[in-house]
């Protein structure tokens, strides 16, 4: 065993390489390790001889709890007590092992562009503001008569969502948090929210005057929609970063987009049915929409990463 | 209608040698409280009675087969009320439903009582004793059923339970495996199904195309470290991706017409169903991954709307 560990040693400082080829997390509560060459025994091997924590919270570590080896023995999949919270960088260390002058340490973390992608996936269908949350029903309730006025509701809002929430998180991170006025964001968040709808009010006057009938009050309902509020605070609280910003908008709005659409086509079909007198018109919409809520749960507990 | 019913009727006769005689106690109750809750409905709203049509004995067939065999007898009633009166006659009566009525009474007690719904999964019997449940002792058997041994412990933990897949292959296809009372016999769903695509009552589309995409996307995405390791067999014969392709992903009313909507239609199951057994929180997706795309039914027809072969409208031809 020494001598296998002096020769990795030698191959590491010689070549000047690093041992470890890939790092990755593996599911709920595992990293898998990717050595650059076949390891028999070692440091690596022992749970003991980690050290893990995030990189944000140095102070809590992390306990290994067991370490399973390929067959190859080019890859380790360490087990962790409880799940890891995989949205943060976590840094590992190697106690008795070297690289160079520095203890071995790398850090694990997610692809950036498949984490962005995870928000924008959940954002639009698992966590779907309409069918699971029950957010914003009252313009989806209104502008869902026609497959038309849905498709373009749809659009304008998603159009709506994206700026209002660009603009809440520069003035949220450049303003409210550096001078402490956290408190005031929801009086702030509606203030931007309701100047981007005013902004696609004028321009939609003029640039569509048919569909801007078709959304009647709607349009203006947008200020008050609790989806384009909900948005701003999820990422004031969830502390996202600007694209994951502006992925969770245009998750939330394209699966509002989505709900539209899909309870537009099926209202046109009701049109032609039977409905009994006292359930035509909004009582069957809402009936319907819980059925797609009832569908939805199918999404329920799903995590994709 | 009824030729759909007696196609149902070879793997509940199957089931009572798997489970015992309670299916046929719990099946009865299913059917009957379909029928009654029709019955009353058409009544109240003033229609023409249909229950001789057989569609409410269709649904309630259906809904026997996508609950646990030892269910408690007060659930069909309630999901009867779902599927059949909220979810049928409220959005207009037959013809007119957006959501296969038997799933929708499945989400609705899935959502409503999950214990109820999840922990009454049985064992086969393993010797002929039919009546076995009522004169049972202990208060109830559990088992796993397959796809949520795969979903929790892995091939590892479905192989220690069954055997190695080349012996629990036979067993899954004949039937004797721990599931719903439809589901578990692949064959008889498979022969009932076949026998109505000859009698020409459903068509090849949706069937192939989501058995296939089933089969597909498990082999691709299945496997526990890398691609192109998963089971596709074993993923058509566990769970109820038979019953589901043969019999619910082929309705009328909640699926399209056309025979590329139908195609995409089947994918899309075949997908979504993939999607939830891998990475849901449920081991099985299809009841779900159906009714997820049955609203996309009036999309779908509009998107894939089949040729007109006449001239174009306002020509002069």
């Amino acid at each position: 065993m020494l001598a296998l560990v002096s020769a990795l040693w030698a191959v590491n400082t010689v070549a000047g390489t690093n041992l470890i080829a890939n790092t990755a997390f593996g599911e709920g509560n595992e990293i898998v390790l990717t050595f650059a060459q076949p390891l028999a025994e070692g440091h690596l091997l022992e749970p003991g001889s980690y050290t893990v924590y995030e990189e944000s919270d140095p102070d809590i570590r992390l306990q290994v709890t067991n370490i399973k080896v390929s067959p190859d023995e080019t890859t380790a999949k360490l087990t962790f007590i409880e799940p890891l919270n995989q949205s943060q960088p976590h840094i590992i260390t190697v106690a008795g092992m070297t690289s160079g002058e520095s203890p071995l340490s790398f850090t694990v973390k997610k692809s950036y562009l498949g984490y962005l992608l995870t928000i924008l996936i959940t954002a639009l269908l698992i966590k779907n503001f309409v069918f699971t949350k029950y957010l914003g029903l009252c313009v989806f309730m209104g502008t869902s008569k026609k497959k038309e006025t849905a498709k373009g509701m749809g659009i304008v809002f998603t159009a709506v969502m994206v700026m209002s929430t660009a603009m809440s998180w520069l003035f949220y991170t450049y303003f409210m948090v550096p001078y402490n006025l956290t408190f005031l964001q929801v009086v702030v968040f509606i203030g931007l929210v309701s100047l981007s709808v005013q902004a696609m009010d004028t321009v939609l006057r003029k640039v569509n005057p048919f569909l801007f009938a078709s959304f009647g009050i709607y349009l203006v309902l947008i200020t008050t929609n609790c989806v384009v509020i909900a948005v701003p605070l999820m990422l004031a609280k969830e502390g996202y970063g600007f694209w994951e910003a502006m992925m969770l908008a245009l998750g939330a709005g394209s699966g509002f987009l989505l709900a539209l659409y899909l309870m537009a086509s099926v209202r046109e079909r009701l049109d032609l049915a039977q409905v009994p007198e006292s359930f035509k018109g909004l009582p069957v919409a809402f009936l319907v929409a819980g059925q797609f809520g009832l569908a939805f749960l199918g999404f329920s507990g799903m995590t994709i990463s | 209608m009824w030729t759909v019913a007696a196609c149902l009727m070879p793997p509940l006769v199957l089931s009572v040698f798997i489970f015992g005689i309670q299916t046929l106690v719990i099946t009865a109750a299913c059917v009957i409280s379909c029928v009654v809750v029709e019955a009353i409905t058409q009544k109240c709203l003033k229609r023409q009675v249909t229950i001789y049509d057989g569609s409410a004995v269709i649904t309630g067939l259906l809904i026997a087969y996508i609950i646990p065999p030892s269910a408690p007898l007060w659930l069909p009633p309630l999901g009867a009320i779902m599927g059949i009166y909220i979810g049928k006659h409220l959005l207009g009566g037959i013809g007119y439903n957006i959501f296969n009525p038997a799933l929708l009474a499945r989400a609705f007690l899935m959502a409503t009582f999950p214990v109820a719904m999840t922990a009454a999964w049985m064992p086969p019997l393993s010797t002929m004793e039919i009546f076995s449940f009522y004169g049972e002792t202990v208060d109830a058997v559990s088992a796993a059923t397959p796809l949520y041994l795969l979903s929790h412990g892995g091939m590892a933990a479905l192989i220690e339970e069954f055997g190695s897949p080349s012996s629990f292959y036979g067993r899954f296809f004949l039937g004797w495996r721990p599931g719903c009372i439809g589901e578990t016999s692949t064959f008889l769903i498979m022969a009932g199904g076949l026998f109505l695509m000859y009698k020409k009552y459903i068509t090849w589309h949706t069937p192939v195309a989501m058995l296939g995409t089933i089969a597909l996307l498990t082999w691709i995405f299945g496997g526990d470290e890398k691609l192109f390791a998963g089971d596709p067999i074993l993923a058509v014969l566990a769970g109820g991706a038979m019953l589901g392709a043969f019999f619910m992903a082929t309705d009328y009313v909640t699926t399209p017409m056309g025979a590329k909507a139908k195609l995409v239609f089947g994918f899309g199951v075949g997908a979504l169903t993939v999607l939830i057994r891998l990475k849901g929180g449920y081991p099985e997706g299809v009841a779900y991954a159906i009714l997820l795309m049955n609203p996309m039914t009036p999309a779908l027809e509009v998107w894939f709307r089949p040729q007109r072969f006449a001239p174009p409208l306002g020509s002069d031809q």
